[in-house]
Order: C-alpha cells, then structure tokens, then sequence
C-alpha cells in the first residue's frame, strides 16, 4: 500500500484547506481529502460513519486553535469516540503554535501521532505520510 | 561616701544597659524622644531633662520630662541657645550658674526652675540633637555625669541614624515591589505578545510560504494567477496584524498617559455616531443613562477606543434571532465611577472561555471580523490606569461588561 484512502483537515482557515489540499495532491499520496472548519463539525462526522470504512479518515490534520470546538476538546471527545471507530485513525496536530507547553500536552496525549508545526510543506507532508505508511507512527 | 558613689554609678550603668535595650526596639523618632527624654533625668538625678533636634538653623525643644515646664515646642535660633551651641561646638556645655553664663540668654531662664545645667550634643560629628540636663539648685555637674549624659547621647544618635536606616530600606523595598508587580504585569504581557506572533503571525506567514512554493512549482499560468490572488488577503491581513500590534504596544509604553475630564455622555455619543452605520443595519436601540457619575477622569484617546470597542463588540456579536438592545450606564461606588455596558446578544460561554476573553487574538464566535483585538486593547487600557474590566455572560443570553473607570476623588 503505498497510499493513503481518506485524509481530513480540520483548521478554521479557508487559505489553509486551499493550499493543503494542493499540496497533498501534488505529492498523490492520498486518495480523498475531506475538510473541517472546527472539531464539532469533525466529531459529527466522525459520529455519523462509525463503521463505514470507506469514509473514515485514515489520518487527520487537527488545527488547535479554532472556533466553537478547539483541537483539546476534540481529541477529549475524539478518545470516547475511539472505541467504537471502525478504523484506526492517526492524528497530526497541525498548528502555528510552537508553544513548549503545547507540544508536552500533545505528546502526552497517545492518540497523537505528531505535532507538527505549520507550514506543512510538501517535504513535510511526504516525511508525515511515508513515516505512517511504513508503520514508524506512533500507535 | 565613696560606696554610695560605686552604688550610684552602677544604677546609672545598669539604666543604660537597659535604655540600649529598649532603643533597639523603638521604631520612630517619637519613641526615642520618649524613652531618652525619661531616661536623660533619671541617669543624673536632674530635675529636668531636654530633647533637643536641630531644625536647619533653629533648637526644636521637642520633648521633656521636668519638675515644671520647660520649652517643650519651642525654637530657638542655634546661635542663641546652648543647646545650639553644644551642638555648634560638637562639645558638651557644663554650667554651674546660668546667670553667670554669657552663653545663656538669660530671658527665657527666667521663668523656669533652672539654676545649673548640662547639655550634650546628639551625634558629635555633625550633631543632630541635644539632650539637656537642668537643676533648681546651683551645682557643679561631676564629670560622670556628663560622660554618663554623652553616653546616652551617642546610643540615641545610633538610634535615630537606624531608625533613618530603616525608613529609607522600607521605602525602598516598596519601591522595589511595585517595580516588581510591574515586571510581572510586563512579564505576563511579554508572554501574551510571544503567542500572538506563534499565533497570529506564523498562521498567515506560512500560508504565504506555501503559497509562494505552489507558484513557483507550477508551470500552468492560470495556476500562477490563482495563487497570487490567494496571496493579496494575507498579505493584507498580516499588514492590519503588524499595525494593530504596533498600537497595542503602544498602550503598554504609556502608562504615564495624561488623564482628562470627561464627559460621559458626550463621548459615549461620538462613539454612537462613528458606529451610525453599523447601528442602523443591526437596528440597535440604545439606552444611556449617566445620571450617577455624568463625568470622569480618564485619558479621552483611551475612553474613546473603549466606548467604540464595547459598542462594536455588541453589535457585531449580536444575535439574528432578534432586535439588538443595548444599555450603557454609569455609577459611583467605593469612590470609583464604574461603566456598564451591556447587551442581549450572542453571549459568551464565561465558564469555558473567561481567562481567554481579553487574550490577544481570541475570538469565540465563527465570524469573519472577529479578530480579537479589541478586548484586548481595552482591557490594556483600562488597566494601564488602575481599574479592571470584567463580564458577565451566558450563551444566547446577552453579555454585561463592567468597566471600574477611574477614581472619583481625582475629579
């Protein structure tokens, strides 16, 4: 397998989904590219394809910083979540803040795969993928 | 004769190991005169003892303990006074018979009991007081006395100098906290600042990077354009980020800030007109009533950007589902004019965003002018001059900003 099926942004940034998306298809390690403006729209979709393996994300980009359900309360809701997900799902917080205090609560959290600290540049996204892909990702 | 003598001079001694003692523990300049002044009679057997502090060019008689009165109150030019003189000539005065003493203006002896006396300057080098010693009997003051007298002097010369000590290190020290509390405001600030820049300056930042890649790696022309359109928005919007970055640090450089009178109604009313537009559109009703505190002192540069924020926040989190209201008062209380502003819009959920509120750049509403810079100058401003700003909020409920304004008594 050498691409990913679905992938999902979750970043209030229009810009951001935009350029991520050309990104990603530039590299074409990715087959679909789903978009969330906030973690409550994320979490609702999420709720509603428990079992359809087709739509679920095999990777999700996750902003921190965002309107009505940030990054934290999405990965709190997202650990209930987990065990009735069909799917495991690789998280990637992708966020401008490179606060150290951010970066320890990330890491601490095992759900998370990576914190990334935006741009996502090609190089980076491809680093990202190939890492999951050849299974060094962090459970 | 000679025991009684041994037996005095032990007293004496005794008393002053005490009064040492109990100088170590006086914490003002009246509670030395106090125990010196009792103790400078006891010490020689005196009638009458004399505290005596150099007031510039005059003798202030500020304390006594007598037989009858004395000078208590009173000053007399240095020259004209012995104690001006023990303290002039940095030497003890011992005067048998004051009559017979053209030291002595005799006038203001006359009233008083005093036939002999004894004065020693506080402090000899650049004395700063007298203690005076004084008998209703002519007799010739034994040397003992006058050392036991200088003695006692020179303990209260060290304890006024450590008193002067420990004034100037506590002045000091609270100088030092406040500068400290200020460092940790500033400190605070710092932190807020770094985050803004992670967050508000890298988000966009780095979508020009990506963006500026995506340009160069594409070959289709219609592609270029495209991405050059995607880039104008950012640029501009790091532009307004940078400026209001700029003013918000400026309000933090100008804590020194010259206050004005201020009219509340009429600043309240610019405010209303610049927003005449905004209003309208939201069909606002606005209520004011100023009939508690009508003015306050504060900077009207400062009071206008708070008005026209809190104005503009209601408006533009206003709710869809009905007529915008919004109530503006203010009153006195604790001799602090305060400012309420408060409206029946969107609201905010306080328990789950209210240390956030006022950060730079959060914003709790999915609205495309919501950049949340206006909070926070506000409340920089405000606290730059000593009040606070606080709210109160329930979602869908409305939000109710309370300002403490500006000290009343300043008016």
């Amino acid at each position: 397998m050498n691409q990913v099926q679905n992938i999902c942004l979750v970043d209030d940034d229009d810009l951001f989904h935009f350029i991520t998306k050309k990104v990603i298809e530039r590299t074409d390690l990715v087959k679909n590219i789903k978009v969330f403006y906030n973690g409550r729209e994320a979490i609702h979709f999420l709720e509603s394809a428990l079992s359809l393996m087709e739509e679920l994300p095999d990777v999700i980009l996750l902003d921190l910083n965002m309107p009505v359900m940030d990054g934290w309360e999405f990965l709190e809701e997202f650990i209930s979540l987990k065990p009735k997900l069909g799917k495991k799902i690789s998280i990637y917080i992708v966020s401008s803040s490179n606060d150290p205090a951010d970066i320890m609560k990330a890491k601490s959290i095992s759900e998370v795969t990576d914190f990334v600290i935006k741009p996502v540049t090609e190089a980076k996204f491809v680093e990202m993928i190939q890492g999951l892909l050849s299974g060094s990702g962090k459970e | 004769m000679k025991q009684t003598q041994l037996t005095a001079e032990l007293i004496s001694t005794e008393l002053l190991v005490t009064t040492v003692q109990e100088l170590s523990l006086a914490r003002n300049i009246d509670a030395v005169m106090k125990i010196v002044r009792t103790v400078a009679r006891k010490l020689t057997g005196a009638d009458g003892a004399t505290f005596v502090l150099r007031d510039g060019d005059l003798c202030f008689y500020a304390d006594e303990d007598a037989i009858s009165p004395l000078w208590k109150g009173s000053r007399f030019p240095m020259e004209t006074c012995i104690s001006g003189w023990a303290m002039l000539n940095k030497q003890p005065a011992v005067i048998e018979d004051i009559y017979q003493d053209d030291r002595i203006p005799v006038d203001a002896y006359r009233p008083t009991f005093v036939k002999s006396l004894v004065t020693v300057p506080i402090r000899t080098i650049d004395p700063i007081g007298a203690i005076g010693n004084y008998w209703a009997k002519h007799r010739k003051p034994a040397p003992q006395q006058v050392a036991l007298l200088q003695a006692l002097a020179d303990i209260t010369a060290v304890s006024i100098e450590n008193i002067g000590v420990r004034d100037k290190l506590k002045e000091k020290l609270k100088e030092r906290n406040k500068m400290l509390n200020q460092l940790k405001v500033q400190q605070k600030q710092l932190q807020e600042f770094t985050q803004i820049i992670a967050h508000n300056i890298r988000a966009p930042l780095s979508n020009l990077l990506i963006l500026n890649d995506l340009i160069r790696q594409t070959e289709a022309i219609n592609d270029k354009m495209l991405y050059l359109e995607k880039q104008q928005p950012v640029i501009d919007f790091l532009h307004e980020t940078f400026e209001e970055l700029v003013s918000a640090t400026q309000v933090k450089a100008d804590f020194s800030v010259e206050k004005d009178h201020i009219e509340l109604e009429k600043v309240t009313n610019k405010a209303i007109n610049l927003l005449h537009g905004e209003i309208l559109k939201a069909n606002a009703h606005i209520t004011q009533d100023f009939s508690k505190a009508t003015t306050a002192y504060f900077p009207s540069k400062y009071i206008d950007s708070i008005l026209f924020n809190l104005l503009s926040n209601a408006l533009k989190y206003r709710s869809l589902d009905r007529d915008l209201q919004i109530n503006i008062k203010s009153y006195k209380k604790s001799g602090w004019v305060y400012l309420e502003i408060s409206d029946n819009g969107l609201g905010i959920d306080i328990q789950k965003h209210g240390d956030k509120l006022f950060k730079l750049h959060k914003t709790f509403h999915k609205h495309p002018e919501a950049k949340g810079f206006g909070l926070f100058i506000t409340k920089t401003q405000i606290e730059a001059m000593g009040g606070y700003i606080k709210v109160k909020s329930k979602p869908e409920k409305g939000a109710k900003f309370t300002v403490k304004l500006s000290q009343e008594k300043t008016l």
